[in-house]
């Protein structure tokens, strides 16, 4: 006969079995850290992210239009572009769906010219009525910015990445930089840019993204993962601090919720460039330790105590933390 | 992601148009196994993760009522995710598997018959999906890693109508039935916090179209089901699932049943190969 302890039992034991379990394993090669995150990433390490797959471009058949309330005035070739004197633009680029787990944020040296200066090339005067430029991409994506990114950015075009023609999969032939947005207002494969006078609610942000997509001041640790099982020495912490146009004036990092300790900051980048850091974290002895990072801009902004995204359609804003198994 | 798919079917010897009788019953044991090989995630675009999706179930159904048949079905489902990952961080590769565990959609629904079973078996019935499970529980002890595990379900209540309509023939050894139903999609989450604004899951438009026959000791059965969205949107899974099903009598009406279905067609969601087995008892 079922007494009442056993009735008890039996529903908490339903409780638990309602709330189920996770279980989460990690493989992370801890004899391979690095010591520094490179300043500028690689081509071929460079985060990836499209809407609708990579499309194939021959760079002889790719024009770009350039439209006025959808009527076209202008057509440009790449050879109209890599025709001009260009320059170079160190920029950090970060996906506005980034999570600690996936960051996907890399900084490259890009090559081209801001798009004020080839609109001035050719002729092309931007009329009072303007208030976005829509980007179309060849791959079906298209995305808006306000027409003030022009000079405020300012807004860039690029042909060239680390040196070498943008990759297929970062945008050849041509890639957009908006400064201070996220990557969605970078779009990759662009085939037409159309000047409107009524504003344009693009791809991503039909889905919820934010439309305005300016970059949070936050930070994120690299290495060693989160959840990992490291031994009990001294681990070097290494991370990124990003706040788009706003610069990096300082890094802290702080163990187990105690005082903030200031880090090194390792790669110092200016407007539009990501600051790296380090922190050596010294022996704490077998068991969980936390360590959290937070960044002060130049501009007096303060990433918040919180770990946890504000609003995750806006991009991370906030201190991120992680907890280690320090093994014995 | 989700195993909405499977847990729409109950099992080779189910009533369908044929509503139970008062005191006649069918239950069934079965483990379904789903293996995507595409994810297009309506919001992130395709994912590179692997994932395994399992559901332990229990699926029965109860005739109610002597005289004019009502019947009762039920199915709570124990479901279990699998997700092989792959991230960079900082130049680190990280590799790993995130696990979950929970109860998953319980469907809860009553059927009667729309006319006698001696003029023609059409029946109506109406079904409720009541999730077992907070997604906001989901991962939420792992830090940065929550993001990486699948969600059981979409964590909210449907509501679902039904019209079915079959026949028999060659003597009752062959059957077709036909199912036509309307989804409602509602707002109610449970466990889970969403931002209702850009989480509105589309009503839709289930159906089924199954024929079979029996074969000795054996029914085969072959089925196309799935559901369409009501209207146009980016968000909400549609797909369309094709394949046979068996049942083998091993003991009077103790019987096996096994299953395979293959999605030929999938919008905003996973895309694979079902397969099941399970074990059934039946009241005829």
């Amino acid at each position: 006969m079922a007494t009442r302890r056993d009735v008890l039992r039996f529903g908490l034991g339903t409780l638990v079995f309602a709330k189920g379990c996770d279980r989460l394993s990690l493989q992370v090669d801890l004899s391979n850290l690095p010591d520094v995150i490179d300043p500028v990433t690689p081509n071929e390490a460079f985060y990836e992210q499209d809407c609708c797959g990579q499309p194939e471009l021959d760079a002889e058949d790719w024009t770009l239009e350039l439209a006025l309330d959808g009527e076209v005035l202008q057509t440009l070739q790449l050879a109209d572009l890599v025709a001009l004197d260009a320059r170079e633009k160190e920029h950090t680029l970060q996906c506005i769906g980034g999570t600690r787990s996936n960051q996907q944020i890399n900084n490259a040296l890009w090559t081209g010219l801001p798009f004020v200066d080839i609109l001035d090339a050719f002729g092309f005067t931007v009329p009072d009525s303007v208030v976005q430029l829509v980007f179309y991409g060849f791959d079906g994506y298209d995305v808006s910015v306000p027409a003030t990114d022009i000079e405020d950015g300012p807004l860039w075009l690029v042909w060239e990445m680390n040196g070498t023609a943008i990759p297929v999969e970062h945008g050849f032939p041509v890639r957009v930089l908006t400064p201070g947005r996220y990557g969605t207002k970078n779009p990759k494969w662009p085939i037409r840019i159309d000047f409107v006078s009524t504003p344009h609610l693009g791809y991503w942000e039909r889905l919820g993204w934010s439309d305005e997509a300016t970059y949070k001041a936050h930070t994120w640790i690299a290495s060693p993962p989160d959840r990992s099982s490291v031994p009990n020495e001294p681990l070097t912490i290494l991370g990124v601090a990003f706040a788009g146009t706003d610069p990096i004036e300082s890094v802290d990092v702080r163990i187990n919720g105690g005082a903030w300790q200031p880090a090194e900051v390792t790669y110092a980048g200016g407007p539009d460039v990501w600051s790296l850091w380090r922190f050596t974290l010294p022996a704490q002895g077998p068991g969980e330790v936390t360590i959290q990072a937070r960044a002060t801009t130049q501009g007096g902004v303060v990433t918040p105590d919180r770990a946890i995204v504000d609003d995750r359609f806006s991009g991370y804003d906030a201190s991120m933390a992680i907890v280690l198994d320090v093994l014995a | 992601m989700s195993l909405l798919l499977l847990a729409m079917w109950g099992g080779v010897a189910e009533a369908g148009p044929w509503t139970r009788g008062f005191g006649e019953h069918y239950v069934k044991l079965g483990s379904d196994t789903y293996l995507p090989f595409r994810f297009e995630d309506p919001v992130r675009g395709v994912v590179d993760d692997t994932y395994v999706g399992e559901l332990i179930s229990a699926y029965g159904e109860v005739g109610l009522t002597p005289g004019h048949p009502i019947q009762l079905t039920a199915s709570v489902p124990l479901s279990i995710g699998v997700v092989n990952f792959e991230r960079e961080q900082g130049g680190i590769d990280v590799t790993g598997t995130a696990t979950v565990v929970r109860v998953g959609d319980i469907r809860l629904g009553l059927q009667t018959a729309l006319l006698p079973p001696r003029i023609a078996p059409v029946a109506v019935g109406v079904e409720f999906k009541i999730p077992g499970y907070a997604n906001d529980s989901v991962g939420q002890d792992e830090g940065t890693w929550q993001t990486v595990f699948p969600r059981p379900g979409d964590g909210q209540l449907d509501m679902t109508v039904w019209l079915l309509g079959g026949t028999s023939f060659l003597g009752g050894k062959g059957w077709v039935e036909a199912w036509l139903g309307y989804r409602w999609r509602s707002s109610i989450f449970m466990g889970w916090t969403v931002d209702e604004d850009f989480v509105d899951f589309a009503d839709s438009i289930p159906f089924r179209l199954t024929v079979g026959g029996r074969v000795g000791p054996a029914l085969l059965m072959g089925q196309v089901d799935g559901w369409v969205n009501a209207v146009r949107e980016d968000l909400t899974r549609e797909a369309i699932s094709v394949g046979p099903a068996v049942l083998v009598d091993v003991y009077k009406t103790l019987a096996i049943e096994g299953r395979v279905g293959v999605e030929p067609w999938a919008l905003k969601g996973a895309q694979g190969v079902s397969v099941g087995v399970g074990l059934s008892w039946r009241s005829n």
